[in-house]
């Protein structure tokens, strides 16, 4: 409100004429690989997402002693034992239909609890010891782009993350803003490179992206009829209104992210949890009309995460402090619904705090397989022996919860009805792995 | 040249590279000190580095540094801090505009901090205060306390190249820091580690750096009671502290906030991680840890002093390395406060640069989180690459209007003398404490009287067992019943200060200050008015909350007539009162009356952004491009201002216009880099 005045003035003079500006264009061929129709959309919840009151344990004796004053009550039934926290009605309705999977007790070892570093372990997909920084897609891209796209990626929310890195990933505040700003700035391709810096490199890749997603997109979006679609009018709403938009003109972008922020409540946790969840829910449901709508909810999946989950026990200021693991919302109409992985069993903490029982790298090795057939071998390599371990660990020790539960799904598995990627048969024959784990439980589909 | 053979032989004997930085500034080097120092370089100050050796440049830019802005901050912000307590007896619409004017403040406050970016002989204290301020990221979002945010800022530039124990110690007694951090939540028998955690992690030793989790958990039990009084400023209550034993870093000891800083501060692994920080901002992406690891020492040797780090970090080879140029992306502020600075353009309206800045993903005062901003190549992506052309395009081009201070449209109107002004009036309370006795108080908003402006006045009224009425005024801070602001009443400086009615006289406790007689007269002889004001906050009374007793208001008006009678009787007849006309420039919620249309409130605040703009002002100001190229010994020697690395021009571009040929090199991918 403050900056109206200002924002009215500066975009009165941008619709103005303006100079020809020499922006950089090294327009490179892109090689005729061929196009895949799935669609990744990843929702940061960032912060840090208290699991516990998200996927409530609801008969857990454990839970309630952990949660004295901040636990929740009265929820949406998931099973017998579970509910969904109660303002997540629209997220409740995919699991309902059996195209949702929650996979618990995700996290990495050694935990971190640092914000920053977390969610650039998580970004990365490499462990915790790791000091890469190239996001976990982009570096499943770098040799195995899904297709000859308009963008291998599009970020509408927060930092590029897990699509950091070389590679055509965009980010975009939505795509009639960033169309504007393209079209004001009238664009003369230079010939050569200048010497550069890699600080320059940056600044120049950026210039070409945007020319190339740009145009790309500007066709797309000319070319097709706009369908209404109906979207909650929050900052989540609006950036998957953008993505509705752009897929409903097929724009070939195999990943889109997205973020929900405000999750790091260390204090009056209820209200403003309560808050967010029911932003998250009402946005992904409508999401889910909107693809379906458009015919395209069988080809896409929807993931949330975030850096970690919080303190099993909450502090004295109705909140909760960083904690570890929590639950990853798997969505689309080819997921397996049901739960995966497995319950983090509450009476035997560390240090006061959960232990995950399914690494992260599993869930991104499952997305990567299902969607595109990729095998991205270096982050499976790093620290495989605890994701085996976590995997033995959800599997043979069985987490109360888990044990005699028929929802129990193998984790990893996101695409059931889909034949075996090739690369679940190439990649881990003969050694067990996070993902070979899967395959041994057979899916259970509600 | 004696003097430079000397120091050569001084230097080989010595066995140091020290000379490596220059002993005699070329243009392009004169360029790259003052730019990467500060925020860009205009033509002039180039002009006045060039030939001196880096040795005297790095000192006279040392010299320069200031502790306090060349341009005065906003009268608000040291002013008294608003209590913001009764706010929430206000119907929705003021509340919201209580609101809105801080926001306001916040805009006017970023304006006010770019245009001292634009005009300072001394930008590095601006640049160091930025840094500081990325560092302790705040965010007045959390609180919407837009004073809190300027104290802090004035905070961070008073020691922006002091000590970084001053700075440690005041970030932990920083209210905007300890309410942001959750450590107003941080209690002896449930801790919160917000701000532990983020002390070691991201203030002091850096992540992954040899502390643990217990470190943080014990970290946290030394912060607990550090916290915000009622009157909004720092308070220790030691019944919230844990005062018990703790061991942090491998010391034990009962630790504070004191203690623990200066433990983290004395460890053998502090020092790096800042000092990386300081290379990431002044030098380079990627700090040689080598020198990381010598100017660790030299900054520990000098007792954490910073000025002889930074000379230092200015004098480091990497620092005067050619391979260092253009490696660093220039931050949207840089860009910005850069180009103004750079190209001397005046009468810039800065309302609008703060905007563009939040678009550009770096708004002041606004740091994403507790990390700041991430910095580096992550200010440039599709999105904000686009939008700095277009900004720079719009800066360059925009006829703005000449500065107008618009203030015509809400300008105080005509008062006689001796007339109170108040913004706005609450009943915070009301009670009958005896029998026979019962208390009350009033808080005025927005007060002005001859010539003095006060954000809020508090005014207990106590019923002293029926018979003898007092108005009390407190002169110490002491919460939100009371405030600094009798200082202006009254020489006591200690205690409680009242005025005391009985039959037919009054009885003022201390010696009054020159004046304030007639404010006293006025304010209590007009109380039952005020009081009349107050219905908007009797909404407290209708809160049905459990073992809630509403406050007694019919007592409160009752004693406000009689003070008022009593007053009139001994003290003499009251001044006028005029009610909700407080000025624009003092406004916090007052000023409201008759504009409750949400079309007027537009208008209003349209209004109050222009009236409180600030134009940019640059040290060097030229009024044209063909100007600033005129201050160039040719056209390269121009380029070589703007840019870090030379760049070609096609040869339309070099014969264009200065304007055009201005505009290509700024819209010049080159000049995103320093």
């Amino acid at each position: 409100m403050t900056n109206e005045l200002s924002r009215r003035r500066f975009l009165a003079a941008m619709g103005a004429a303006l100079p020809a500006i020499t922006l950089p264009g090294f327009i490179h061929a892109t090689g005729a690989t061929p196009t895949t129709t799935k669609t990744l959309i990843l929702i940061e919840l960032a912060g840090g997402n208290d699991g516990l009151n998200t996927v409530v344990p609801m008969t857990d004796q454990a839970y309630r002693g952990l949660r004295p004053t901040i636990g929740i009550t009265d929820g949406l039934s998931l099973d017998r034992d579970t509910v969904l926290h109660p303002a997540m009605r629209g997220m409740v309705s995919l699991w309902e239909a059996g195209d949702m999977q929650i996979v618990e007790g995700v996290g990495y070892p050694d935990p971190n609890r640092s914000h920053f570093r977390s969610i650039e372990i998580w970004n990365v997909g490499r462990g915790s010891k790791t000091k890469e920084r190239t996001g976990w897609i982009s570096h499943a891209f770098e040799d195995r782009a899904p297709s000859g796209t308009d963008a291998d990626g599009l970020v509408l929310g927060g930092l590029s993350g897990p699509l950091r890195g070389q590679g055509r990933f965009s980010v975009i505040e939505d795509e009639e803003t960033f169309l504007d700003a393209l079209r004001s700035l009238e664009s003369m391709p230079h010939a050569v490179r200048p010497k550069t810096t890699s600080a320059l490199e940056h600044v120049l890749g950026a210039y070409e992206a945007a020319e190339i997603t740009g145009g790309a997109i500007a066709a797309r979006l000319e070319r097709s009829a706009a369908r209404h679609f109906e979207f909650p009018e929050t900052l989540l709403g609006e950036q998957l209104h953008s993505v509705a938009r752009l897929m409903d003109a097929g724009a070939e972008v195999p990943v889109y992210k997205v973020q929900l922020h405000g999750f790091d409540t260390h204090d009056n946790q209820p209200e403003a949890h309560e808050f967010l969840l029911q932003e998250l829910s009402a946005a992904v449901a409508a999401f889910s009309k909107a693809a379906r709508d458009m015919g395209r909810w069988n080809d896409i999946a929807i993931v949330t995460y975030s850096e970690f989950g919080r303190t099993a026990r909450e502090n004295g200021s109705a909140g909760t402090d960083h904690g570890t693991a929590a639950p990853v919302f798997v969505a689309g109409g080819a997921v397996s619904g049901g739960f995966g992985g497995a319950r983090v069993d509450l009476t035997k903490l560390k240090d006061d705090d959960l232990v995950h029982t399914t690494d992260y790298r599993a869930i991104y090795d499952g997305l990567l397989g299902g969607l595109w057939n990729i095998d991205d071998q270096p982050s499976k390599v790093t620290e495989r022996s605890s994701c085996l371990s976590n995997a033995r660990h959800g599997l043979d020790r069985r987490t109360p919860r888990a044990r005699g539960s028929k929802k129990m799904s193998p984790f990893l598995t996101f695409f059931a009805p889909e034949p075996l990627p090739q690369a679940l048969k190439r990649g881990y024959s003969g050694r067990p792995s996070c993902r070979g784990a899967g395959i041994l439980s057979p899916p259970h589909q509600i | 040249m004696v003097h430079r053979a000397f120091l050569t032989a001084t230097a080989l004997l010595m066995g140091t590279s020290a000379l490596a930085a220059p002993d005699t500034l070329t243009r392009a080097e004169a360029r790259h000190l003052i730019a990467r120092t500060g925020f860009g370089a205009s033509p002039a100050q180039i002009d006045a580095f060039t030939g001196l050796s880096a040795e005297a440049a790095v000192a006279q830019i040392i010299a320069g540094l200031q502790s306090a802005p060349s341009n005065p901050m906003p009268e608000w912000a040291t002013g008294w801090l608003y209590p913001y307590e009764p706010i929430w007896a206000l119907s929705q619409t003021e509340q919201e505009l209580f609101y809105t004017n801080r926001y306001l403040e916040m805009g006017e406050l970023s304006a006010w901090w770019l245009g001292e970016m634009i005009s300072t002989p001394s930008p590095l204290t601006e640049r160091l205060t930025l840094f500081w301020h990325d560092h302790f990221a705040t965010s007045f979002e959390n609180d919407e306390n837009s004073q809190w945010m300027a104290r802090q800022n004035t905070f961070f530039r008073r020691n922006a190249a002091g000590n970084f124990a001053d700075l440690t110690h005041g970030i932990l007694q920083d209210p905007a820091m300890l309410a942001y951090l959750s450590n107003t939540e941080n209690f002896a028998d449930a801790p919160n580690e917000n701000l532990g955690r983020e002390f070691l992690e991201l203030f002091t030793l850096g992540e992954g750096r040899g502390y643990s989790e217990k470190d943080v958990k014990e970290a946290a039990r030394a912060l607990t009671g550090h916290s915000v009084g009622d009157d909004l400023q720092y308070a220790f209550f030691p019944e919230d502290h844990d005062g018990g034993e703790k061991t942090i870093l491998g010391k034990t000891g009962t630790f504070d906030a004191k203690s623990l800083a200066d433990t983290v501060l004395n460890d053998d692994r502090f020092g790096p991680y800042v000092v990386e920080k300081l290379w990431q901002a002044f030098i380079s992406p990627k700090p040689d840890p080598t020198e990381v690891e010598r100017l660790t020492a030299i900054w520990k040797q000098a007792d954490l002093e910073l000025k002889p780090l930074l000379k230092a970090l200015f004098l480091t080879d990497a620092f005067w390395d050619e391979s260092t140029r253009g490696s660093l992306i220039k931050s949207p502020v840089e860009l910005i406060a850069g180009t103004l600075r750079s190209t001397g353009r005046a009468g810039v309206p800065l309302s609008e640069a703060v905007w563009i800045l939040e678009e550009m993903g770096q708004q002041l005062f606004h740091p994403p989180n507790v990390a700041g901003w991430e910095g580096g190549e992550a200010w440039i992506n599709t999105s904000t690459a686009l939008l700095r052309s277009q900004a720079l395009t719009y800066f360059i081009d925009e006829d703005f209007d000449a500065p107008a201070r618009s203030s015509e449209a809400y300008a105080a109107p005509e008062v006689p003398n001796g007339a109170l002004r108040v913004g706005r009036v609450f009943g915070q309370w009301a009670e009958i404490t005896e029998e026979d006795a019962a208390m009350g108080v009033i808080t005025l908003f927005d007060v002005s009287h001859e010539g003095q402006t006060f954000r809020s006045i508090n005014l207990v009224l106590e019923d002293q067992e029926g018979d003898d009425l007092a108005v009390w005024f407190h002169v110490d801070a002491c919460g939100s019943l009371c405030n600094e602001v009798t200082r202006a009443f009254t020489r006591d400086t200690d205690g409680w200060f009242g005025v005391y009615f009985y039959d037919e006289e009054a009885e003022i406790e201390a010696p009054l200050a020159p004046g304030a007689d007639a404010l006293l007269k006025t304010m209590i002889g007009q109380l039952p008015t005020l009081f009349a004001q107050t219905e908007t906050s009797l909404a407290w009374q209708t809160f049905p909350e459990e073992d809630y007793a509403p406050p007694r208001f019919s007592v409160l008006a009752e004693m406000a007539d009689r003070a008022s009678d009593l007053s009139a009787r001994t003290l003499g007849e009251p001044g006028a009162l005029i009610l909700a006309q407080s000025r624009p420039g003092s406004d916090g919620i007052g000023h409201t009356a008759g504009m409750m249309h949400v079309d007027d409130i537009d208008d209003y605040i349209d209004s109050l952004v222009e009236a409180r703009d600030v134009y940019s002002a640059p040290a060097d100001t030229y009024a044209s491009a063909e100007a600033w190229l005129a201050a160039h010994e040719d056209r390269a020697s121009a380029m070589e201002t703007l840019l870090a690395l030379p760049t070609e021009v096609s040869a339309d571009i070099a014969k264009a216009d200065a304007d055009d040929w201005l505009r290509t090199l700024l819209l010049s991918p080159a000049y995103q880099i320093k």
